[in-house]
């Protein structure tokens, strides 16, 4: 059943009852935009599904497939750990800086993460990164504050 | 350059001049307080790059605000006493190749600078033993050696030199050369010369490249980074004696130096890296006496005057960074207050609780250096 999320100005429309693939682009979309909006099997473990506003329980592939569930956390949790770790980095180095620098830094002191995964995070989380220039950048509350050249 | 002769603008402070300045200074006599260690550094450094002949690569980290730049101002008025040519250049904002760092050089070099130099070398050689030999490195920079040779003095000449942009074919033809210094091979083949100059004249023993705020390759794409890493060992490489080169960095973690550098400039480096890492406490005293003596009028009641000692260590206390920068600041908060306080009797000297009130009432940055 198709269904519809606002977050800000976008408009999502999804259904949670078919096609894992699109399910997990639109739970990855949340997580990025508000990860309030999390369904409750996404945030925490325990839940129940009579309480869920984003879908029909008794439609929903989650609800029906906990691995489903577990496989989407995992990969939340994995995606969260690295966006702090990229965090640490900048805030460690103290500037903005090229994204590949950024990357490169985070592969050093964590091999298993791929600078195409830091990459994606840079762009993903406006709330944590922001660009200061074409390919350049920093933690987004520098945007407001001066900073050293 | 501060006049002894001249009388004291703070004598109630037994200061002579205002302490506090958060830009560093050059000066023919600069200050240096604190961290004697590094200063002992600084100066084995540069007393050995006088004793020796081979070219180097060295590199500078200094957390934000520890005092960078001056500790280059320092080395370049002890390269200068030790009979080097040291040139300081700030690191263009916007670089797009390796020729913006050689304008940056360039414009260190005036007309009549290079005329001396070029003077200079001849009188070990001859004048045409220098001609072939920089017509062998460039043939355009030989161009420009030989107007100076014959005496002329057009600004096409200093234009070119300093790779100035927009140089017509007329102009170019005016002083008998074909291209301007437009690529990084031009710009290193142009340097290359510049240090056999200073290599041959017998007035320097060698050139001392700062490359001061390098940290700033870190906004440069993969492109232009790898040129300027390119630009720096080929330079290295084709002048193995008479050049040094000085990189600084500030940044919050030395060892992010590494992801800035290609592993031919690592593979170059000195293996003593100068460090500039935030103060300790007593440090931080140690610097805010030699600075305060420094600037000295008179004998004061204690070493920390206008302050107490406890008003310093409490006001480090409140320091969240202590960086020469950050303490500068906090301190001439203080006594800016005191400056007046004490002019009119209000206050002795600047005990702790007094310096607490008022950086209590400033509304500060949390940490203003992070």
């Amino acid at each position: 059943m198709q269904e519809k999320l606002t977050m800000g100005a976008n408009t999502y429309s999804y259904d949670f009852s078919r096609r894992p693939e699109n399910i997990e682009r639109v739970v990855f979309q949340i997580l990025r935009t508000d990860p309030a909006q999390l369904p409750a099997c996404m945030r925490r473990l325990f839940f129940r599904c009579d309480d869920c506003e984003l879908t029909d329980p008794t439609t929903c592939l989650m609800a029906r497939d906990p691995d489903f569930v577990s496989y989407l956390k995992f990969f939340i949790e994995n995606e969260l750990h690295v966006r702090n770790l990229i965090r640490r980095v900048i805030k460690e180095h103290g500037r903005p800086m090229y994204w590949d620098i950024i990357a490169a830094m985070v592969e050093h002191r964590y091999p298993r993460v791929s600078k195409r995964l830091v990459y994606l995070l840079l762009s993903a989380y406006p709330g944590d990164f922001a660009s200061f220039d074409v390919g350049v950048y920093g933690l987004a509350e520098w945007k407001d504050e001066p900073r050293p050249d | 350059m501060l006049n002894t002769e001249r009388s004291p603008e703070y004598p109630h402070l037994c200061l002579k001049s205002w302490p506090f300045t958060v830009v560093p200074r050059r000066s023919d006599t600069p200050i240096w307080a604190g961290r004697k260690h590094l200063r002992h550094q600084v100066e084995q450094l540069m007393s050995d790059l006088a004793r020796r002949r081979p070219s180097s690569l060295h590199l500078m980290w200094a957390d934000f605000g520890a005092g960078k730049t001056h500790t280059l101002f320092y080395a370049s008025f002890l390269a200068e006493r030790e009979r080097m040519l040291p040139i300081y250049v700030e690191w263009p904002k916007k670089a797009t190749s390796f020729v913006d760092v050689y304008r940056g050089i360039a414009s260190n070099f005036s007309k009549v600078f290079l005329s001396k130099l070029f003077w200079a070398s001849c009188e070990r050689g001859s004048v045409d033993e220098v001609l072939s030999w920089a017509s062998r490195e460039f043939a355009d920079f030989a161009a420009v050696l030989e107007c100076l040779y014959r005496g002329e003095s057009s600004p096409l000449i200093y234009e070119w030199l300093r790779a100035e942009p927009g140089l017509g074919r007329r102009e170019l033809r005016d002083i008998n050369v074909r291209n301007p210094i437009r690529t990084s091979d031009d710009a290193i083949r142009a340097l290359v010369i510049l240090v056999g100059l200073v290599a041959r004249c017998g007035d320097y023993q060698r050139l001392v490249l700062m490359l001061d705020e390098f940290q700033r390759i870190d906004q440069l794409p993969p492109r232009i980074r790898t040129d300027v890493n390119s630009g720096i060992h080929t330079l290295i490489n084709a002048c193995p004696d008479a050049l040094s080169i000085i990189l600084s960095f500030s940044f919050g973690r030395p060892d992010n130096i590494r992801f800035l550098l290609t592993e031919e400039v690592r593979s170059r480096t000195d293996l003593e890296q100068i460090r500039l890492p935030e103060l300790t406490e007593t440090e931080a005293l140690e610097f805010l006496v030699d600075l305060l003596r420094y600037y000295r009028w008179g004998t004061p009641p204690n070493a920390f005057f206008p302050f107490t000692e406890e008003a310093c260590r409490a006001v480090l206390s409140v320091i969240g960074k202590r960086t020469p920068r950050n303490i500068m600041k906090h301190f001439d908060v203080v006594l800016r207050r005191a400056d007046r306080d004490v002019s009119v009797g209000a206050i002795q000297e600047v005990g702790a609780q007094y310096a607490l009130d008022i950086l209590k009432a400033v509304p500060l940055p949390e940490d203003s250096e992070t």
